[in-house]
This record gives structure tokens, C-alpha cells and sequence, in this order.
């Protein structure tokens, strides 16, 4: 068995008003020569590609490895959305294990736009088709109001309780030169922002943007790095409850403990953490199912959070570097990780960092996503 | 408007929404349709905006835990609040709810 490292990794520039030369595709192949770079190797070393976008239709992995030039071994096109990351990390992870591929190009993009990101959400599955949508949900910010309120309510939370992990996180994207939104975000700023769909604020919700995000897998160390950066756990959940919870609660909740014990680690042992971030009660609700909230207080998490010492998504995370599709902002939480855990976060570098949470969280069924996966990466 | 109804297993009378292929306490691939008449708001959310639309009305939809105990997404006509007791019909297989009187 090979011992897979993520080797490289590369993303294109994030918009939010692509120009005409920014397809989905063009925002693919910078991230994907960036990535490349990064680890070292040519087109010509890459065996294995896995792919994840909304908006390559009707091309799909085969066209890109095409157009891409690439001759494989190997090849996956991912279609979960906010799991589609860790789900390709996965599948990648075990093709290299077994010898299946030597080099993976482990690739997301997206560049709907507005208007074809409402196309797609307002029909994301057959249920929201035909039992959400014609209600006027306003896509995932309807549903993920409700479980939001849900969790102000379980937990005793205010809606101003919220604005610290936005704050934080803006904070990191500070220090991100590809994020969208830079500059600082204020309490009252959060308080007073329009409501999109009660309790969310404008804050609470994912910006839409273009981009594309890219990582190499590899057997191989990348001898130009100085550490390298190893999965030590990794695990998934699939409906875990089908539908019938409140969303408060996540898949972690039937796998932490093999997580942690597979990594023969435990959460104090974590360094630094990509939860994924689509809206802020998801993010509290997989870092309390980790474990990382002490007692599940997370009103008193919240309130210690507004500067830089929790080391949570400090790439900025979705909330402010922005969502260039669930898939390509998935991927860009594991590499920020590997970069964190490689000492290579310039000025967002976490001190001594050696191991690194990742999380995917998504396909939004009916109440709640169904899929949740989580890694836990080593830097050596 | 029809009545609401909701899918109940005919092997094991498990309630559910949107139909399953399999139920998925039993197995069973039978179901009977049981109107679902009433329910209590639990949350609401008042949509203001909606991705793309320039002109949207703002309108509530909520979480409602019907008479059968299984909780749904509603769409709101008229004023509610959490705790009301709302009446379900069903528009084309979209829950609607409105204020009981």
C-alpha cells in the first residue's frame, strides 16, 4: 500500500463578476497549471483525475481530461455537491493506496453566475423541485433558516451571537489575497445587514462566485517542499438519519470515534480546522460534533471567537473568500489545511501546526444535507 | 386546494414525506395516503430575497409538526406565528398552511 500526500495545490482568481474570458473551463486549467506547479510535476506525470463542477455541462471529466490533454489511468466525476471534495479526496486517496494512480489532479470550478446558481438550486433535487421551490424558499438560505433557528433554540443563541465566527473569519480573509471580501467586518455591520431569509443575514450566506480550486495527490513526497502533508483518518456518512433529525446534529455524530481513534488521536491533539461553511450553523454544528466545542456550550465558543486565536477556516472560509461552488470551496478548505500543516500560510500561518481537521458537508434533501465527511491530515 | 396528505407504510404504518421508494423502517414498498389536516408552526422564515429575482414579494414559509407527528415545510398564507395550529392543503403536492380559526 502507498502512503498518498497531497503534493500540491493551486487555485485560479475568485470573482464575483467573471469576464467573458472566465469560463468554468479557462478557471480549471489556471488552477490546475498553479497546482502543478506547486508539486512539481507536468501534465504528462498525471494518471488520475477527479473532477466536480455544476457548470461543465454537457462536457464532463472524459471532455476535460481531453481538452486537458490528459491520458489516465484513472477517472472520477463527483456530483455531492458540498461532499464532493472530501468524496474525491476519498476515492483519490484509495486509488493511490492501491496503485490505481501514481498522480492524481484532484480538480472543482464552477461559474454559474447568479441566475444559474438559482436555476440549479431551485431544482437540486426532485424534492426541492416539487415539494420546495414553488413554495418560494429562496433555495438552501429557506432551508437552512429553519435549521439555524432550530439551533438559536437548542443552544440558547441570539442572532448577534452569530456575528463572531463571521467577524473571525473575515479577519483571516484579511491575510487571503484571493478572497472576495477583505475588509473587516463589524458587530453592528452584521446586526444591521438585510435580511435574506430570517434569521440569515446577508453575512450568513455563501457568496456566489467564479473559480476553481485544484490539488495533486500523489505516492510520491514533493522534494521541493520541506514537509509533507499525509491523511491519517478518514471517514463519511450518507442520509445518516434520512431526513427525520432536526439538522442540529450532523453524520459526525456516527463516526467521530472511529475518526479520532483511526488517527489515534483526539480533538485536543487538532491544530487547525477547514469546517465547512455553506452557512454558520453548519459550521457550529460539525465542530460540535467533533467534539471541538468544550461541553457543547457554543454560545460561550462564539463569544471567544471574534479574533484570530481559534485557528477555524483561516482561509477566510466560503463566508468571505467566497463559494466558487460547493465543490471548488471544499477543496479549498483541504488545501488551506495543507498548506497550514507544509508552514506555507504566509501571514495566515498557525503556529506549529501539525494536524488538521477537513470537513464536506451537503446535498441539501429536504430538511438538511445529507452527506458529511471529514480527514484528518498530518504534516511531516 | 386538496388535502394534505402524507405517505403511511402499509406494512408498518411509518408516516413519511416525500414519498420513499423503501420505507425505511421495514422495507415495505406499499403506502396508503393519510390526510394530514393540521399542525403546529414550529419555526418560520420570512424569505426576502430570492436568488436572481429582482421583483420578489417576501412571503414565510415555516416548519410545521403535523397532526401525524412527522414535521414538513409549509408554505404560509395570511399571518402566523410559532405555536399557531395551521390548516394543510396541498397545491399540486406543495404543503400550504394557514392559520386555523
Amino acid at each position: 500500500m502507498y502512503d498518498p500526500k497531497i503534493i500540491g495545490v493551486g487555485q485560479s482568481e475568485y470573482t464575483r463578476h467573471p469576464s467573458e474570458s472566465q469560463t468554468v473551463q479557462n478557471l480549471m486549467r489556471d488552477a490546475t497549471n498553479n497546482a502543478l506547479n506547486d508539486a512539481n510535476l507536468s501534465l504528462k506525470d498525471i494518471d488520475g483525475l477527479a473532477i466536480a463542477s455544476f457548470s461543465i455541462t454537457p462536457d464532463s471529466a472524459i471532455d476535460v481530461a481531453w481538452r486537458f490533454g490528459l491520458s489516465l489511468n484513472w477517472l472520477l466525476q463527483d456530483t455531492n455537491g458540498g461532499s464532493s471534495a472530501m468524496n474525491m479526496l476519498g476515492h483519490g486517496m484509495r486509488a493511490v493506496q492501491t496503485g490505481a494512480a501514481k498522480n492524481i489532479l484532484i480538480l472543482a470550478g464552477d461559474a454559474t453566475g447568479l441566475a444559474g446558481y438559482a436555476k440549479i438550486a431551485n431544482a437540486y433535487n426532485s424534492a426541492t423541485r416539487d415539494h420546495l421551490s414553488p413554495l418560494g424558499h429562496g433555495g438552501p438560505n429557506g432551508v437552512y433558516s429553519l435549521v439555524t433557528t432550530r439551533q438559536m433554540k437548542k443552544f440558547n443563541l441570539q442572532k448577534e451571537d452569530y456575528a463572531n465566527l463571521l467577524i473571525a473569519q473575515r479577519n483571516w480573509a484579511s491575510m487571503n489575497p484571493h478572497a472576495v471580501y477583505k475588509s473587516p467586518l463589524s458587530k453592528e455591520e452584521y446586526i444591521n445587514a438585510p435580511i435574506v431569509a430570517g434569521p440569515l443575514c446577508r453575512y450568513d450566506c455563501v457568496p456566489v462566485i467564479a473559480g476553481s480550486y485544484a490539488l495533486i495527490l500523489s505516492r510520491n513526497e514533493n522534494d521541493t517542499l520541506q514537509k509533507q502533508v499525509r491523511i491519517k483518518a478518514f471517514q463519511q456518512s450518507f442520509n445518516y438519519d434520512n431526513q427525520e433529525g432536526d439538522g442540529t446534529e450532523t453524520g459526525i455524530i456516527t463516526f467521530k470515534n472511529n475518526l479520532y481513534d483511526t488517527a489515534n488521536l483526539a480533538p485536543q491533539d487538532i491544530d487547525v480546522y477547514s469546517i465547512y461553511d455553506d452557512y454558520p450553523a453548519i459550521v457550529l454544528a460539525q465542530l460540535n460534533d467533533l467534539g471541538l466545542i468544550k461541553n457543547s456550550d457554543i454560545k460561550n465558543y462564539l463569544q471567544n471567537m471574534s479574533n484570530l486565536d481559534i485557528p477555524l477556516n483561516t482561509w477566510g472560509g466560503m463566508l468571505s473568500a467566497g463559494q466558487p461552488g460547493g465543490m471548488a470551496g471544499g477543496l479549498n478548505g483541504i488545501g488551506e489545511v495543507a498548506l497550514q500543516l507544509q508552514n506555507r500560510a504566509n501571514d495566515r500561518q498557525v503556529n506549529s501546526a501539525k494536524y488538521g481537521i477537513v470537513t464536506g458537508y451537503g446535498m441539501t434533501l429536504y430538511r438538511h444535507g445529507g452527506t458529511v465527511s471529514a480527514a484528518i491530515l498530518e504534516g511531516f | 386546494m386538496a388535502k394534505m396528505e402524507i405517505y403511511m407504510c402499509k406494512s408498518c404504518s411509518k408516516y413519511t414525506f416525500p414519498k420513499k421508494y423503501f420505507c425505511s423502517n421495514c422495507g415495505s414498498i406499499d403506502y396508503d395516503l393519510v390526510e394530514a389536516g393540521e399542525g403546529i408552526v414550529k419555526e418560520i422564515s420570512l424569505i426576502n430575497h430570492m436568488l436572481g429575482q429582482k421583483d420578489w414579494k417576501p412571503r414565510n414559509i415555516a416548519n410545521v409538526e403535523t397532526n401525524l407527528g412527522i414535521c414538513i415545510t409549509v408554505g404560509i398564507e395570511g399571518n402566523i406565528e410559532v405555536g399557531d395550529l395551521v390548516t394543510l392543503s396541498s397545491d399540486n403536492g406543495v404543503p400550504i398552511g394557514k392559520r386555523s380559526r
